[in-house]
């Protein structure tokens, strides 16, 4: 093969490239692959302006056109009247938005999702009958069964939103999928659609619930009306997994369950540091009373992390019978700073009980302890 | 004799080159892979995960951000208005007074109505002492704390007195003068809520602020510096961030998180020990430490990136205060490896050991050594009329046509996430600089990294970390058109 | 006319609000921000404030309290509309003087009652 003749130097007409050192020829080839990525990589460039500039001039118009739809038709004709008697059937003005094409419905659904999350009530009701009327779910059931999980999440997280039940049995298979994510969403689904067994995926947690997780299924559980919140103390046992314990924990103080205090007293002899010190965190924040001659007790055996979370709780639970247990660790805790504000902090929490006495010892402090308690009592300083 | 040991040595350093430059070529298009596929992931995930589940929950954690403030006086109150705005249902924002001598402490104390307040402080990680603490009186600004410190000479310093004093598990470390978008913190904490493992770190991409419309302290509208050199650091931040760290955190393998902005799981930063004021690249070297220290603990950690520009930042725009800077981060880059050359190909340390230390030692720490001397050989062969100018000239083109392709892959996968510029011309005057750059700016890259480690082995022991940011200072204080 | 001072730095729920309110007879005058929203109050008087926590420029909070200080218009009522559902934040609210805390989602109707509650109730 003999080299170009017009742009190369004259020595290289006479060679083949064959020729060439083996790294002079690799090097060709790969500057001349390079030439040829950057000009595609520019084309991608540019592909990704013209496609976001047409479809944003695109959907403004359509935006606007459903925004408006919406507002007539939804937000001013909402009645004040029970949720349960509504039935919303305005179809006939949203079919003249060009809904055969799937960019449109797509569009439409996301704006109905979005007027969702900031509206609840009629308002919401009616933007799902109109959902279902349009027969917008359709797309959605179709991606359930997509290849990409990212579509299968979409589509969970669509019927989720909009509240679209008759999918459970489909979300129930997907519960087991090999990604967190369709795993995740699938769960969320279940929970705030299903009436019959919202709670068991609890049961068959092996891998860790992660924060996020546990933040959207809290939200769903708490958001979620008529439904029967079991005893969450059912889950706070070894052989669930330590996340599901945790977020059980979590719910049971939200949903005020005090018949979980003695699950939670149990957990105290979790092996798990984190699990000990969030059963006293929860055992604080239902003040449970029963629990504070224990917590006191184990105080001194117990690990940094867990005795900072007994001296909240007892700032929490102020019955005032451990004032003195908290002044004690105050006074006699000077090498270690956290022991020290939490219990400056729980004995601030008794001001409105012990008020005299917490001036009193205000007053005799002095030092590194006054300071201490001026930190706490100062209205100004949150944390 | 001594002629053909002369062509040995002298085939072996040609070999060598060209098994380094494979490398780092190979290296370059495994990250340039890597990084599309981290982009693409990112930009699927931003759709499932909304940050409004983040918002509502009561179960949200908190967030101290921390930002030392050196005379700051002209800008430091819409600096930190700015801050008070970032959405996010639970934080704290900590100004350090790092002992300006101009009137940063006393505008705060006017403008947010501050009271010196008792406050227990907890001296966990060395800083300079702390001469008051400030709360402000108006309970609208009750998330602001002003801790007034004695000067420590180097922002490690001033941050170290904020994680004292901070109340949270997380902290955001940024400057003051780091624009920061208003979601900052609900998409940093995003992997530390979202992963199996425990996150240490998240960081994301910083742009260059230079050009850019900005309205009391909230950027109005990006724009791409309009002077060069700025310019070219925009181009640089853009490849090292989007392409470099973003395929790193694919590989779990992050080497940095900016100083300028990253957010931090407190409790490793004080087990590893805080920052290092003696240290001229201290985010970089308290990176390691925190990794370093999970390898020991045997913990498995992560490191994130998010590929998206959360921190605009001003760029030096001349050639005196980028110098500083680029000799600064040379002189920090040699001092990390003075300090902890034993992590490099220690089996202890993991991916630490075998994929972030050999990278950064052989392709950062070694590349304008390499690179110098290359130019030299250069020289000498084109001064003995050894050379062969025709190889020369396809390995010349070879090196130029691939660092472009380098460069506008990562302005690529840049635009996948998000379009920043508006206009078609200011994405192509970006695009441009990949042409240019390897000529123009390159060189004094090579240059300031050169003059860092020599200042860093001969001595010039003198710290002038204040220096430079006076200088910065001086800079901003100019009446240039955003500010 | 009593008037009625919207902040939101969602437009999508600036127009809603704006129409909800219109609907019950109130002139709405909208703020997309905290800065808009600052000079929006400094010059005008207001029967009711509503706004959101988290705005640009100045958040909630801030406004909140300079309504509160202002010359024209410390006695105005304000409701705030916010996702945040911390405890933390909702107790700041009231410590700042806010006459109610609405939270997203919520129901039209219900916020429709709470105006009309607040602003007769400063009528009288």
């Amino acid at each position: 093969m003999k080299l170009g003749y017009t742009i190369l130097p004259y020595s290289w007409q006479t060679q083949s490239f064959y020729d060439l050192p083996v790294f002079i020829q690799g090097a060709i080839v790969v500057s001349l692959l390079a030439i040829g990525a950057t000009v595609l990589v520019f084309l991608r460039i540019l592909m990704i302006r013209v496609i976001r500039f047409y479809y944003r001039r695109r959907g403004q118009r359509l935006r606007s056109q459903i925004d408006m739809l919406i507002m007539e038709h939804i937000i001013s004709s909402e009645p004040v009247r029970d949720i349960a008697t509504i039935v919303f059937l305005p179809t006939a003005a949203f079919q003249h938005l060009p809904l055969h094409k799937r960019w449109a419905r797509r569009i439409l659904v996301h704006r109905l999702q979005k007027y969702r999350s900031n509206f609840s009530g009629s308002v919401s009701e009616s933007l799902r009958q109109l959902y279902i009327a349009l027969g917008l779910q359709k797309d959605a059931a179709r991606d359930l069964h997509a290849l990409s999980w990212s579509k299968k999440v979409g589509a969970l997280g669509e019927l989720f939103n909009m509240e679209i039940g008759g999918y459970e049995s489909q979300a129930l298979h997907l519960t087991q999928h090999r990604n967190r994510y369709v795993r995740g969403m699938a769960r969320c689904y279940i929970v705030k659609i299903s009436e019959d067994h919202p709670f068991s995926f609890l049961d068959h947690i092996n891998a860790p619930l992660v924060s996020w997780e546990q933040f959207e299924l809290f939200k769903i559980i708490t958001d979620r009306q008529g439904l029967a919140i079991p005893a969450f103390a059912k889950w706070m046992n070894e052989q669930y997994h330590p996340s599901v314990v945790s977020f059980s924990l979590k719910l049971a103080v939200h949903f005020m369950q005090f018949d979980a205090i003695p699950r939670m007293i149990a957990l105290l002899d979790s092996p798990l540091v984190a699990i000990r010190a969030e059963a006293v965190n929860s055992l604080g924040k239902l003040m449970a009373q029963e629990a504070e001659d224990i917590l006191v007790m184990r105080y001194s055996y117990e690990e940094l992390p867990v005795q900072i979370e007994i001296l909240k709780a007892i700032g929490r639970i102020g019955t005032g019978r451990y004032l003195p247990f908290l002044e004690y660790i105050f006074h006699t805790s000077a090498n270690d700073f956290l022991l020290r504000k939490h219990s400056a902090k729980s004995i601030e929490r008794h001001r409105f009980t012990a008020g005299i006495e917490i001036e009193k010892l205000l007053n005799t402090s002095a030092g590194d302890e006054h300071l201490h308690l001026q930190h706490a009592l100062n209205p100004l300083i949150k944390y | 004799m001594q002629n053909i040991t002369w062509q040995f040595f002298q085939s072996l350093y040609e070999n060598a080159m060209f098994v380094y430059c494979t490398a780092i070529f190979m290296l370059y298009a495994l990250l340039a892979m890597l990084s599309y596929v981290g982009v693409l992931n990112y930009k699927r995930k931003r759709v499932l995960r909304d940050q409004v589940s983040l918002v509502a929950s009561p179960l949200t954690p908190g967030i101290s951000v921390i930002a030392p403030a050196f005379n700051e006086g002209v800008t430091i109150i819409y600096n930190v208005r700015s801050l008070l705005t970032l959405n996010y249902p639970r934080f704290e924002v900590i100004i350090v007074n790092d002992g300006s001598t101009d009137d940063t402490l006393t505008k705060l104390i006017a403008e947010f109505e501050l009271v010196q307040v008792p406050y227990a402080y907890y001296q966990q990680i060395p800083s300079q002492p702390v001469k008051a603490f400030y709360k402000s009186t108006n309970q609208a600004y009750a998330k602001l704390l002003v801790i007034d410190k004695i000067n420590g000479k180097s922002k490690a310093d001033a941050v170290n007195a904020g994680i004292n004093a901070a109340h949270f598990n997380y902290f955001l470390n940024t400057d003051v003068d780091c624009i920061l978008d208003p979601k900052t913190l609900l998409k940093l904490i995003q992997p530390f809520m979202d992963e199996e493992v425990r996150v240490i770190a998240t960081g994301a991409t910083l742009r260059m602020v230079n050009s850019c419309e900005v309205d009391a302290g909230m950027i109005t509208r990006v724009r791409p510096p309009r002077e060069l050199l700025p310019r070219f650091q925009e181009v640089e931040y853009i490849r090292s961030f989007v392409l470099g760290k973003t395929g790193w955190s694919m590989m779990n393998a992050v080497p940095n998180v900016s100083g300028g902005l990253g957010l931090f799981d407190k409790e490793i930063v004080i087990k590893a020990g805080g920052y290092d004021p003696a240290s001229f690249g201290e985010d970089m070297d308290m990176m390691i430490r925190m990794a370093a220290y999970m390898c020991r603990e045997k913990e498995p950690y992560a490191i994130r990136y998010v590929p998206e520009t959360l921190c605009w930042t001003e760029g030096p725009s001349t050639l005196k205060i980028y110098g500083r800077q680029r000799t600064r981060w040379g002189r920090g880059l040699l001092q990390i490896f003075g300090s902890h050359f034993k992590i490099l190909f220690n089996p202890k340390y993991k991916r630490l050991g075998w994929i972030v230390f050999p990278y950064n030692f052989f392709f950062e720490l070694l590349a304008p050594i390499i690179e110098t001397v290359g130019i030299l050989y250069y020289i000498y062969i084109v001064v003995t009329g050894k050379i062969n100018w025709e190889f020369a000239l396809i390995l010349l083109v070879f090196i130029y046509t691939y660092s472009i392709l380098i460069t506008t892959m990562a302005i690529c996968w840049d635009k996948i996430t998000t379009s920043y510029y508006k206009t078609w011309k200011e994405a192509a005057s970006l695009c441009l600089m990949a042409f240019i750059e390897p000529l123009l700016y390159h060189p004094l890259v090579v240059f300031f990294a050169l003059k860092g480690y020599c200042y860093q082995l001969f001595g010039k022991k003198h710290s002038w970390g204040n220096m430079l940011r006076k200088g910065f200072k001086q800079q901003v204080a100019l009446p240039s058109p955003h500010k | 006319m009593k008037k009625i001072l919207v902040i939101e730095d969602d437009t999508l729920m600036l127009r809603t609000i704006e129409l909800i309110l219109k609907k019950q007879g109130y002139i709405v005058d909208l703020a997309a921000n905290g800065k808009d929203a600052m000079t929006a109050l400094t010059g005008n008087h207001y029967d009711l404030v509503i706004t959101d926590i988290m705005l640009p420029f100045a958040n909630g909070f801030e406004l909140v309290s300079k309504i509160k200080n202002s010359s024209t218009n410390t006695n105005v009522p304000v409701i705030i509309i916010s996702a945040i559902t911390h405890e933390s934040s909702i107790t700041d609210g009231f410590e700042l003087g806010v006459d109610d805390y609405l939270r997203k989602p919520f129901v039209p109707s219900e916020l429709v009652l709470r105006v009309n509650r607040l602003i007769e109730k400063t009528a009288v």
